[in-house]
């Protein structure tokens, strides 16, 4: 099976190169056979990759532990699912899974354009292929799953296959239903780039500088946007109910390496519409993008180099240097092109005013670059100052909290205020009319944080922005649907899903921006969060805020994996008993590795926060930790909501439909009648 | 057994990737190379922007009936909304007007060609 898995990533880079050759050629010499050729090996390097994926697959299902990854990363009791999810839990499987989502993508996108007539297409596969033959060779020479496990016997003697007892088993704390999820979602979307940037590099080669390529490019960066922000928000998720230090976002330089693309990717899918409306923003458009894959190549080596301490990082690995000379060529590469091509991306508008959406849109890019930047300079300043002053200097919260929340509160108001601009210009008399009430509405919540009490000023802003952008959101759809009632005689709330319906577009757009409405007010709660801790032994107390705790017992537990102890807490709040919780702390034996079990009261005000942090000195008392943390339950909502609103943006409007369905019989008219 | 299925398998891929090259005439040309005259390219560029400037008028209509603009924003944008559509559909007839000539010479040294 492993010879199965070895060969067929030899055969997948194989195929990929001539792929690479095909498409390039066949595009350049006017080709088509050759094109299709390179197509026909674009399905045909997915699936040897997947038939390498399936391999391995089985080789950890089975417990082969003479292989090397399987060794490292599974072990005999290990649950079926953990075993499969293990695929992704190390270095050299999570990249042959990075490949098979790639090929995936480029199959999908070489299926969906095989009719398209123009070169864009096999010069977007062409940069497909060279990015999936850049990972097939990391793959098969620097991460190869396949390696056989040897053990050096001593000097003079040859290295020998062993096959040890058991493996090390997968980290305790990826087994967790959250953590299979996470990375393959976060993988999708990473990835998902490379289909946009492609679709970029392709118009920058062939000069086919209009919307065309951003039309082409919009659906694929919508989805890899949604999978990277479900992937991200799974991650603060995972990290919340796992990690046990009670938050969901530690600035962690691996969780703002897929923070970085995403905020790119955010500006990309906003300044995209000017460039469809009003043929501005062409460099913008095409910057941001490339930004975004280079970002995102650039996350994966930040994980993968050994270069920043993460829970999340792999262990430190020459492959970093594979990706640095890929980042620099294809950086290198696509500067030339963009440089070369600076003629034909010339805005063809100007900007008329500040007051207009285009404006808007343009702040919106400089702010989310800011905010990228300021990221990033966090991110790799420890490395910097280690290779200028000879010490890491490590960045913490403090610095990424104090830049990122007026930025983050300055695209809150945009968010509100952009949609209500007119293209051009907007004169103060239609600004005075469609301002007035989300603006007394933010007033109204403004003083009424002040009278309850609220002294932080960033939450009672937020507070006030979430309001006014509401009152936006509710507008827009109330007056599109009251317009639409009026033009053609249905009821209101078929108006609403009619317009919703034909402009799915836009009022996706406005779902997404009220599901980030929403996150706002949950990551504000962080604001009012109370921490607190007791000592106890069974039968003693302790209070934290309004909750008063009682130790009931401290069992021992165990399970094939793991030993542990399990506290049992009665909670009352304000004198009412709430029930039991059992927090614990747990073992793995495998592993070598202790975990917290924490456990979690939610509700929609505030969530109860539970931690064993484990024995006082002398074992003599359990240490429970406790937090309060409100409103953080509208952070996960907040996050389904932009989800959702995405995926209607995705959805075809009726009349793209009804382009697709005659486009589909003029193909069909087209074979009957093609020349043989 | 191993080397046998994969062995199978690579020969079935090499034959589906060869496939198109051996009957090259299947496949049309580019549009790009076929249609590749600087009138063409030109004009579908201009039909394109004739389609924007047509969607960003019905845009601007449906936000007056809104509400969301106040009555001189809207007869001002408007107006300049139309002078651009009036320019992209004479920038079409022009290019049209031009390719047709352009086909007519063609047309003419083709025959005087075959004449000869």
């Amino acid at each position: 099976m492993a010879s199965l898995g070895n060969l067929s990533i030899t055969l997948a880079l194989t195929f990929a190169a001539y792929a690479l050759f095909a498409l390039f050629y066949g595009a350049a010499a006017g080709r088509r056979e050759v094109t299709k050729s390179g197509e026909h090996a674009v399905y045909v390097v997915f699936f040897f990759v997947t038939l390498a994926v399936a391999s391995l697959s089985v080789l950890l299902l089975r417990s082969d532990f003479s292989i090397e990854y399987v060794a490292n990363y599974s072990n005999r009791d290990l649950n079926l699912f953990y075993k499969f999810a293990a695929l992704w839990g190390g270095q050299e499987g999570s990249l042959l899974f990075w490949s098979w989502i790639l090929t995936f993508y480029g199959a999908i996108a070489a299926w969906v354009n095989r009719r398209y007539p123009g070169k864009l297409v096999p010069y977007t596969l062409g940069v497909v292929s060279l990015t999936s033959a850049f990972f097939l060779v990391i793959n098969k020479f620097a991460a190869n799953p396949f390696d056989r496990l040897v053990m050096d016997h001593g000097p003079g003697l040859a290295l020998a296959p062993f096959v040890p007892a058991d493996g090390n088993g997968l980290n305790p704390l990826l087994q967790h239903p959250a953590m299979v999820i996470h990375p393959p979602l976060l993988y999708l979307g990473y990835v998902g780039f490379v289909v946009p940037f492609s679709f970029c590099l392709a118009a920058l080669m062939t000069r086919d500088l209009g919307s065309g390529w951003i039309k082409m490019a919009r659906r694929w960066t919508l989805t890899a946007w949604l999978f990277l922000g479900v992937g991200i928000l799974l991650g603060g998720k995972w990290a919340y109910v796992e990690l046990g230090w009670g938050g969901y976002w530690a600035w962690d330089p691996v969780e703002n390496a897929s923070l970085m693309p995403w905020l790119t990717g955010t500006a990309f899918l906003h300044s995209v519409i000017v460039q469809e409306r009003r043929n501005m923003l062409k460099v913008w458009n095409v910057v941001l993008i490339l930004t975004t894959y280079m970002l995102a190549i650039f996350g994966t080596f930040l994980t993968r180099s050994g270069l920043v301490s993460s829970v999340h990082a792999f262990a430190q690995s020459a492959i970093g240097n594979y990706f640095a000379v890929f980042l620099i060529l294809m950086g290198g590469f696509a500067i030339y092109l963009v440089v070369t091509r600076r003629g034909y991306l010339k805005s063809e508008k100007q900007l008329d005013s500040w007051a207009s959406r285009e404006a808007s849109f343009l702040l919106n890019n400089l702010i989310l670059l800011a905010a990228c930047f300021a990221v990033l300079w966090g991110t790799i300043f420890p490395m910097i100052s280690e290779l200028v002053q000879g010490e890491k200097i490590t960045v913490g919260a403090p610095y990424f909290n104090r830049i990122n929340i007026p930025i983050g509160l300055f695209l809150l108001f945009l968010t509100g205020v952009g949609p209500l601009l007119a293209w051009r210009k907007t004169s103060f008399a239609s600004m005075k009319r469609i301002f007035l009430w989300p603006a007394a509405g933010a007033l109204v919540v403004a003083v009424a944080c002040v009278v309850g009490g609220i002294r932080s000023f960033y939450a009672a802003l937020s507070f006030s922005l979430a309001a006014l952008v509401t009152i936006t959101i509710v507008s827009e759809f109330y007056r599109a649907g009251r317009a639409r009632m009026r033009s053609t005689g249905e009821n209101f709330l078929r108006a609403l899903y009619t317009v919703t319906a034909i402009n799915k577009r836009r009022y996706g757009g406005y779902i997404v921006h009220f599901g980030f409405v929403l996150l706002v007010i949950g990551f504000t709660g962080q604001a009012f969060t109370t921490e607190g801790w007791g000592e106890v032994n069974v039968g003693d107390r302790f209070t934290v805020g309004r909750y008063d705790f009682e130790c009931l017992a401290v069992d021992e537990t165990e399970d094939p994996n793991w030993v542990g102890l399990k506290a049992t807490l009665a909670v009352n709040r304000n004198g009412r008993p709430l029930g039991t919780m059992y927090p614990e702390k747990r073992f793995y034996t495998a592993s070598e590795q202790a975990t917290s079990e924490v456990r979690i009261r939610t509700s929609l005000k505030e969530d109860l926060y539970v931690v064993f942090a484990g024995m006082s000195e002398g074992n003599s008392k359990a240490v429970i930790q406790v937090w309060i943390n409100p409103l953080v339950t509208w952070v996960w909502i907040g996050g389904m909501v932009m989800a959702l609103g995405t995926i209607v943006t995705i959805l075809p409007n009726v009349k793209e439909r009804r382009l697709e369905r005659r486009k589909r019989e003029l193909d069909r008219l087209l074979e009957a009648t093609e020349p043989v | 057994m191993e080397l046998l299925a994969i062995g199978l398998l690579s020969t079935l891929a090499l034959a589906f990737v060869v496939y198109p090259l051996l009957n090259p005439r299947r496949y049309l040309y580019y549009l790009d190379d076929l249609l590749g005259s600087r009138d063409e390219i030109q004009l579908s560029f201009l039909h394109a922007r004739k389609r924007l400037v047509f969607d960003n008028i019905k845009d601007l209509d449906f936000e007056h009936e809104m509400g969301k603009l106040a009555k001189d924003d809207y007869v001002r944008l408007r107006n300049d909304l139309m002078r651009e559509a009036e320019e992209a559909v004479k920038d079409i007839d022009r290019a049209q007007i031009r390719r047709e000539i352009d086909e007519e010479i063609e047309g003419e040294v083709r025959s005087r060609r075959r004449t000869k």
